[in-house]
């Protein structure tokens, strides 16, 4: 085609797609700008990569899904899911999380806050058939760890408790993701939490339950400068805490959708 | 020259033994030197007086002649000790870990048993049982000491950072500071051994080990065999009914398990306590050279790489569908779980065949600064433990990019390779000015066992 054109036809016509394509570039880039929403920029803000947001199965809450009944969510953790340094409950991930799903989905949610503060995993796998069972959800999330790190129980023995707890999860019919520990370059100093980690990443890969790793996600936001909880003003502690537990809402709000839309 | 060794039978003198032990190995020497008349070159004439029986290239050291690999083993041990305890390290993913399912903590206690044997049972032999036992106690005591010292390195340090880091989203993880609350009882429980803070674990192991070693080593002076099967009952009774020693706070437990860590020590010293007597027969190693058996080790070896390789690179979940790898994995390192003790003994014998005693390569001058450290263990691990806290506080202050990654960690290699020339130059310089048969008499003798002389076990 372009031989028919000579050389300096060809130039005009590279011109001209240039022209085009500049022109649509702009339309485009204005429509996006015009379209940046404030969730929108959350979700930039909260981005994290790809191999930490790849959701896994979630059989009940999807079975739940299809079949338009309510869904029903467990939040099942320690301090952190009980809003403790996010000033209050209504501010921690858990209530952030309804409001998230509700939005995604049509069916009614729903997330229980059974949190409790300063549970070892063993404990919490004690009070599992009154706190969750007994809700009857589809799902738990259940956020743990961080108890067992810092007191140097038996890492052995907080398997037994994961494995025993999702293995009964499941006989009631009910998805487990795990939740592990915050991120905090001085707490390394203090805790030695990777026989945890690998433990629970274990369990999860040997169970068939859902893992969240919210050790890593942090870890990858205060390195990108976005929540950094080791350097900061005092002032700023309640809005970056804040901030947290709304990316947190929103990260698992992507990966519970993803899973039942699966 | 008599054939027969001469150790510890003839038996030399205590402070000759004591100097052999000590003698750090001299690269400047040419490197046939080594075993050809009994001595190594930096060693007094006096120190393998008499001795002999061992033929070059035989691989057996003659009697009294320190085995060079103990030290370098040891010191990549503590390198890697170092190396590891640095939260977030990526440089500790090329550490000795990286090679199979053991690492450097099995490496460490395996030669810290094998030198254990070695040293103390000749010593059993010249000095009695109740001697050479309150000599292994006089050890555990310098190791206490030097716990404790580590301990209160660590209170300050988390005295600081709890002061400077005070945020309530983190209580939980805080609660680890709680012991500054009641420091009565915190000191108590680590005068106790049961409050052990992070990474001050496998000192606390190896000073419960050393406690119990003198009965250890009556029983292996006894039987081989009986001390085995008495370790070996032990290690399975404490796996099969979930024993450990208490820790603190309440419900804490020891990381590294006493009960179960004993076997790989009481392997260890039964292996050194018959080196002695082996190499006076001719013998290379307690252990035959078998090429079946060498067979064996190299094929679990390289099992226990690739499962390491596919378990650091999350291909696991590949070769393994469903978890269906959780009959090794995560390896219980608490209590010294099987895989990992083969790993180490099969890593154990295929090093020993192929690196002889008398192997030259021992006498390169780039092994020296691992050699010098692993002469000086006790203070080359103390300090490699307050600088992988140094070390991580400068990344967590400053900057834990890959560059300041790795100027902490050769940093950290650089002052524990400096701190181990300084103390060999010192032991070295304090030795001197001797005539070869005034060696009772030094007061700077007094000065260096009470600091951590006789760094062989």
């Amino acid at each position: 085609m372009i031989a028919h054109h000579g050389p300096r036809g060809g130039r005009r016509r590279q011109i001209a797609a240039a022209w085009v394509f500049c022109c649509v570039a702009v339309f485009i880039s204005g429509a996006q700008a015009a379209e940046s929403t404030p969730q929108a920029e959350l979700a930039a803000f909260c981005a994290v990569p790809e191999d930490l947001s790849d959701g896994g199965f979630l059989k009940h809450a999807r079975e739940a899904y299809r079949a338009g009944k309510p869904l029903r969510i467990v939040a099942f953790g320690t301090s952190s899911s009980a809003g403790t340094g996010a000033a209050s409950r209504a501010n921690a991930y858990p209530a952030r999380l309804q409001a998230d799903l509700q939005e995604r989905f049509a069916i009614p949610v729903e997330v229980v806050n059974k949190s409790v503060g300063g549970q070892s995993a063993r404990q919490m796998a004690s009070r599992l058939e009154d706190d969750v069972v007994s809700l009857a959800p589809s799902l738990v999330i259940w956020q743990t760890g961080t108890v067992d790190a810092a007191g140097n129980l038996e890492i052995e023995d907080f398997g037994r408790s994961l494995s025993q707890g999702v293995e009964m999860l499941e006989k009631e019919g009910i998805d487990v993701i795990f939740m592990n520990m915050q991120y905090s370059r001085r707490i390394e100093l203090l805790v030695n939490y990777w026989p945890y980690v690998e433990m629970m990443n274990a369990v999860a890969a040997q169970s068939g339950a859902v893992l969240f790793d919210r050790l890593e996600m942090m870890r990858h936001w205060a390195s990108e400068g976005r929540l950094d909880f080791d350097n900061m003003p005092r002032a700023e502690r309640a809005s970056r805490a804040a901030k947290l537990h709304e990316c947190i809402a929103l990260q698992l709000g992507d990966m519970i959708e993803k899973a039942v839309r699966r | 020259m008599q054939s027969r060794g001469a150790w510890p039978a003839e038996g030399l003198p205590l402070s000759d033994w004591r100097q052999l032990l000590m003698t750090m190995p001299d690269s400047r020497a040419p490197r046939s030197v080594a075993p050809a008349n009994g001595q190594s070159a930096g060693q007094p004439l006096r120190a393998a007086r008499g001795v002999s029986g061992a033929v070059p290239g035989s691989g057996v050291l003659p009697p009294g002649v320190r085995d060079l690999r103990l030290d370098f083993f040891r010191g990549l041990a503590l390198l890697c000790i170092f190396i590891d305890h640095i939260p977030g390290n990526r440089i500790a993913d090329y550490t000795i870990r990286v090679i199979g399912l053991s690492d450097a903590s099995e490496l460490f206690i395996f030669i810290s048993g094998y030198a254990a044997g070695l040293v103390y049972m000749s010593a059993v032999a010249r000095e009695g049982l109740l001697f050479s036992g309150l000599r292994v106690w006089r050890r555990v005591w310098q190791l206490y000491v030097a716990h404790l010292f580590l301990f209160i390195i660590f209170t300050a340090e988390v005295a600081w950072t709890s002061m400077k880091f005070d945020n309530p989203m983190y209580v939980e993880e805080m609660n680890i500071a709680r012991f500054l609350n009641e420091p009565h009882i915190a000191i108590l429980e680590a005068l106790l051994l049961k409050f052990k803070p992070v990474y001050m674990d496998i000192l606390p192991l190896y000073i419960v080990l050393l406690a119990f070693f003198p009965f250890a080593l009556w029983l292996i002076r006894r039987s081989r065999l009986l001390a085995l099967g008495i370790s070996v009952g032990l290690y399975a009774v404490v796996r099969y009914y979930h024993l450990n020693l208490p820790g603190y706070p309440e419900d804490a437990v020891w990381y590294f398990n006493p009960l179960a860590w004993q076997l790989l020590f009481v392997i260890g010293a039964i292996l050194g306590a018959s080196t002695r007597s082996f190499a006076n027969s001719g013998a290379q190693f307690p252990i035959p050279r078998n090429r079946w058996l060498l067979g064996a080790a190299i094929a679990y070896a390289l099992f226990g790489f690739a499962m390491q390789f596919l378990w650091e690179h999350d291909l696991i979940g590949r070769v393994f569908p469903h978890g269906s790898e959780a009959f090794i994995f995560p390896t219980d390192k608490t209590n010294l779980s099987g895989w990992r003790l083969a790993n180490l003994l099969a890593l154990a014998y295929i090093t020993t065949y192929f690196l002889r005693a008398d192997s030259a390569m021992l006498r390169w001058r780039v092994f020296h600064p691992l050699i010098m450290c692993g002469q000086h263990s006790l203070h080359i691990f103390c300090l490699g433990v307050f600088l992988s806290f140094a070390g991580l506080i400068v990344l967590v202050e400053l900057d834990d990019s890959l560059a300041y990654q790795l100027m902490v960690n050769g940093a950290g290699i650089a002052i524990m390779i400096a701190a181990a020339a300084l103390l060999a130059w010192y032991r070295a310089k304090e030795r001197m000015p001797r005539k070869p048969n005034d060696m009772s008499a030094r007061p700077a003798d007094i000065g260096s066992t009470a600091l951590g002389g006789g760094s062989a076990e």
